[in-house]
């Protein structure tokens, strides 16, 4: 899992687990693959996502 | 041209097509199919029956007539030619739509008695006739003979099943078939496309227009939904005429808000621009005068307020407006309709008003449960459930907006499977006439989007076909070894909702309670499986799709 310093998705990231960042590895290769461009209704926000996970995964290095 | 994968053996079309060069087909088939009580259509790549149509079909009679063909073909190797009923009959034709050669056989047909989408199959004597009403009935009268007596299947836009069939024979038949529903769309991005649409049978609103394809029921563009302020944008009118937009606690607002439903000049506005829009689209039927979405700002005018009150329900107000325009409206354009909310604030029917026959009503589930009936006598269904029944009464065609995705993050799982076909037959039982089922259609990735367009279309036409028979055909031909893994996941979600009632709504956390971690490990779990199932297979890409949802859950 993530721990942050403070609120969640808000603070610093301190650490993320190996598991947990290859879950992440593969979700961003799977929806990559696909072609998802949209999470919710409205604006795309599925490449904001990304940068999001991205940012987790340069923490957990 | 979209690309089909056939599940049965490829054929070699140049051998075939050189054999039938040669061949003397009369004395191929005469004796083989006169004798029996089956039709030989086709064997061994070859026929001697030609595709018949009059000598100016519709053009989705035509489509309908080049459909039988290319689809023939692939299932048996023979092209069969198509003619018009200007040369001479022959003892055995593939009669689609009104023609000629189909009145002398069947000389009481009659085209209107098929209404729009209806059709006839019927095998007389050497003959098979497949033909309807106008604009599509011929054309999904060839779709349902493929699908129901040949086998074919158009699951999502890139997979079909069409079967290879090297002694083609039908049994004798006589069947009509028309959809449950005049309307029928599945708003759902995996399915946009325009054969997958046709094939199976579905509306397309405005998206799609080609009279090849039969047409559709067709919005004028742009006035699909929440309508109010285009018609009278504030940017144009609020200035000068405050009078025209909702009053909320003493003082017009002005975006966003709603219209003074009551007022004369809005209605006069609002009718001067249907009549317009009809005439600029003389190909549309249908044009939507219905609330903003978003807010709740119904008029509490004078007029407006005791109008509701009156007849105990918001809805009152739309419905004035509506009725009042569609009444101006009437004269010029009879077979024209306005559309227009049953939603939120406006959802309960008016005591005494009733739309005028030239309304369609289109009723909202968005407050519902979607993981239970809703003809269950108690629960969160059961406002909707009075509200759909006393619209029912009083609506000539009324019409659903429903829902089947989480729209506040569409990777969740949306278990509704087992409530889907269930709801539809109490739409029908309830007199309910069009169906907008509202997916994920912005992009692919909702929750085994594609399986879920493929089920609505199939019970969309006919709500009593077997759900669970159309679930496995899918995940049989589409998920191949992998079928039993993701008939175990959609087991799991939704035996999680139903044994412990819960409520599926379409908005809320992106994390939601009810798919606890147990749940999360054990689809997980099944996931797994159904990669290693098939990761030997060509297909092993499909499963990591639906994945996705899983691995989006598992981040928090």
């Amino acid at each position: 899992m993530v721990v942050y310093e403070g609120d969640p998705r808000k603070g610093k990231v301190l650490s993320v687990d190996l598991s947990y960042a290859e879950r992440i590895r593969r979700f961003l290769e799977v929806s990559q693959k696909a072609g998802i461009t949209h999470l919710r209704e409205g604006e795309p926000d599925a490449a904001a996502n990304a940068e999001w996970l991205q940012s987790l995964l340069k923490a957990s290095e | 041209m979209i690309e089909h994968q056939q599940t049965a053996s490829f054929r070699k079309w140049g051998s075939t097509l050189l054999l039938l060069a040669v061949q003397p087909f009369h004395v191929f088939c005469a004796s083989d199919s006169t004798d029996s009580d089956k039709l030989l259509l086709a064997e061994q790549g070859r026929s001697i029956y030609r595709i018949v149509t009059a000598q100016n079909p519709s053009p989705s009679t035509r489509f309908a007539a080049e459909e039988l063909q290319r689809f023939l073909k692939e299932i048996s190797g023979a092209e069969l030619s198509i003619v018009t009923d200007a040369v001479p009959p022959s003892n055995q034709d593939i009669m689609v739509g009104d023609s000629r050669h189909l009145r002398r056989v069947l000389p009481e047909f009659e085209v209107k008695a098929y209404g729009e989408e209806g059709y006839l199959l019927r095998v007389i004597d050497d003959y098979l006739i497949i033909a309807g009403g106008q604009p599509r009935g011929d054309l999904y009268g060839v779709y349902g003979f493929l699908q129901d007596h040949l086998g074919c299947r158009w699951f999502t836009p890139q997979i079909s099943k069409i079967p290879g069939i090297d002694r083609l024979e039908i049994p004798r038949f006589d069947e009509r078939d028309s959809p449950a529903f005049e309307y029928r769309e599945v708003m759902l991005f995996d399915c946009w496309d325009t054969h997958w649409i046709a094939r199976n049978r579905l509306s397309t609103s405005s998206r799609y227009t080609d009279p090849a394809l039969g047409g559709t029921v067709r919005f004028v563009p742009g006035y699909f939904v929440h309508t109010f302020e285009k018609f009278l944008p504030p940017e144009k009118y609020f200035d000068e005429h405050p009078e025209y937009y909702s009053e909320v606690q003493g003082v017009r607002l002005r975006s966003p808000s709603q219209l003074c439903a009551t007022n004369a000049a809005v209605a006069q506005i609002i009718t001067e621009r249907v009549c317009a829009l009809f005439r600029e689209h003389p190909g549309a039927s249908v044009i939507s005068i219905s609330q903003n979405d978003g807010n709740k700002h119904f008029c509490q005018c004078e007029n407006c307020a005791a109008l509701d009150k009156k007849e105990g329900s918001h809805a009152a107000q739309v419905l004035f407006l509506v009725n009042r325009v569609a009444g101006a409206v009437e004269k010029e354009f009879p077979d024209r309709a306005i559309e227009t909310l049953a939603y939120e604030w406006s959802q309960a029917a008016p005591r005494t008003m009733r739309p005028r026959d030239n309304v369609i009503v289109r009723l909202s589930t968005i407050r519902c449960s979607f993981s239970r009936p809703i003809r269950a006598e108690r629960g969160r269904n059961r406002a909707f459930r009075d509200d759909l029944e006393a619209w029912s009464k009083v609506s000539r065609r009324l019409w659903i907006w429903n829902y089947n995705t989480y729209f506040s993050w569409y990777l969740i799982p949306f278990p509704d499977w087992r409530v889907l076909d269930d709801n539809l037959r109490f739409f029908k039982k309830n007199g309910v006439t069009g169906v907008l089922e509202q997916n994920n259609w912005h992009s692919v990735g909702s929750d085994l989007a594609p399986l879920k367009g493929y089920l609505l279309a199939r019970l969309l036409w006919d709500p009593d076909f077997d759900r669970d028979r159309v679930i496995n055909e899918f995940l049989q031909e589409v998920y191949g070894p992998a079928a039993p893994h993701v008939q175990a996941y959609l087991d799991l979600l939704s035996d999680k909702v139903e044994q412990e009632t819960i409520d599926l709504g379409i908005y809320g956390s992106r994390t939601p309670k009810w798919l606890s971690g147990d749940v999360l490990e054990k689809a997980d779990a099944i996931w797994q499986n159904a990669e290693a199932a098939v990761s030997r297979s060509t297909r092993n890409s499909r499963p990591r799709a639906g994945r996705a949802a899983q691995h989006r859950l598992c981040h928090h």
